[in-house]
Formats: structure tokens, sequence, C-alpha cells
């Protein structure tokens, strides 16, 4: 079994599967390719946890931070570009998401970190998304959610 | 000779010995220069991508605007295409570094 933490990775490109053409990259450290744009990086940035309860195994509830990073090039308007893929990241994602039933309990968009720059062949801009995905396990089987 | 003048000999020879392509501006006036496009990975390391810029006299740019289209002709370094000027930086000497766009 994997943590659970990884399923709701997984979960989060399977329900992303269709945004970006389907160009969804799980944890990729490695840049994209022109021809790999627009794209969608989905990957975790950290995690923090409380013990929900008293006696042992404790319960542990637990909110991942998952980024949602999407890159598009345009030589017009590719703020517009990544906006329309935002309002795709944005549906696929809302709650009730099936991908995630049964991992997470809560799934929050809390910031949108916009960025342009021209620097490159065509303007290029990347708009992260940042998810708290709340989500419970005991202490002794993080590869269960509960 | 005074520094000036040698300063416009030395630019202009060494534009015309290390020219690699050809700028047609707005399909009418054409520009010798040097095209180089450098490997570079914006938006946080997260593209692969490159750089395009020209440089040319300043002499032979004085009518370029930001926006202006640039066929590009760089054959053997095999670049061919349509741009646009997004940057033009005078060095104060008399040459020109213009950044380009992909059209």
């Amino acid at each position: 079994m994997t943590h659970v933490r990884q399923q709701i990775r997984e979960a989060f490109c399977t329900a992303l599967a269709s945004v970006a053409g389907g160009r969804v990259f799980k944890s990729r450290v490695y840049p994209l390719e022109q021809q790999e744009l627009p794209g969608c990086l989905v990957s975790a940035a950290s995690e923090v946890s409380a013990a929900g309860s008293m006696g042992v195994p404790r319960l542990m509830n637990r909110t991942a931070r998952l980024q949602v990073r999407i890159v598009a090039a345009e030589n017009a308007d590719v703020d517009d570009v990544l906006d329309s893929l935002c309002a795709d990241v944005e549906a696929a994602l809302a709650m009730p998401c099936a991908a995630l039933a049964g991992l997470a309990q809560v799934v929050t968009l809390t910031s949108t970190d916009i960025r342009l720059t021209g620097a490159g062949m065509r303007p290029l801009g990347s708009a992260e998304l940042t998810y708290d995905v709340q989500y419970r396990t005991t202490e002794n089987a993080p590869t269960v959610a509960r | 000779m005074a520094f000036e003048a040698i300063e416009a000999r030395v630019n202009a020879a060494a534009i015309r010995k290390l020219a690699n392509a050809t700028a047609t501006l707005n399909d009418q006036l054409a520009i010798r220069g040097v095209f180089v496009q450098s490997y570079i990975e914006p938006a946080g390391g997260m593209v692969e991508d490159a750089a395009p810029v020209f440089r040319c006299l300043a002499a032979d740019a004085l009518t370029l605007e930001q926006g202006d289209e640039l066929g590009i002709d760089a054959q053997t370094i095999g670049v061919t295409g349509d741009y646009a000027a997004r940057g033009i930086e005078p060095d104060g000497t008399g040459i020109v570094l213009v950044r380009l766009e992909k059209l």
C-alpha cells in the first residue's frame, strides 16, 4: 500500500486527466519541453498533522498542501489561457471529486499565484494553484484513509 | 583618427565578419547581424526555452520599433522565421541588441 498522500497526489492527476490536453505530470522535476505546453504539474509541497485522539494508535488529522502548476506559452493573451486552464482545474477538483472520494475529507483552493515572463521565445505564463487537502489516518497506518 | 571613428570602423567590421543572419524589417529593410538564441529555463526552471536576440549596427536599425516584424534568415545555424521586436537595447557604442519574440 502507498501513503495516503501519494494516493491523493495520484487522485489529483486522475481528476485532472483531461486538463491541458492531457499533459498532466506528477512530481516532475525536469523542465517541460515546448511541445508539452500547455502543461499541468502536480506535486505535494508540504503537510501538517496533529493528533486527533487519545490512546494508541492515535488518529492523525492531516492537511497536505498540493500544488497544481499550469504553464502555457502564447503570443497573445497568455493570461487568458492561464485563467481558462485554472477554471478547468478548479472544476475538476471541486468537491465532491470522484477521484478523491474515500481519501480526502475536504479539498480547498487556498491561493493562486500567476506569473508572466517575456524572457523566452514566446510570452510564457504560469499559474500555481495551492490546495489544502484534509485527510485522516491512524498514526500506525498512514496508507489507509479514515 | 578620432576614437569614435575607430569605434565605428570596429563595429562595422565586427558585424560584417561575424554576422550569421539577415533580418528583414517589415518586409523591406535588410539588416545584417548576429542572431543568437541561448538556452534558458524561465518560469522558475519549469520550461525548456530559448531567448532569441539579434545584434546589429545601431545605425542600421534607426527606424526599428517595438512590435516591428523581423524576418530572420540564419540558415547557417538552421533558423528561419518571423519574429517581433520586443526589446531594443542600444549599448551606447553603436551596437543594438534586439530581443525577439517568435511569431
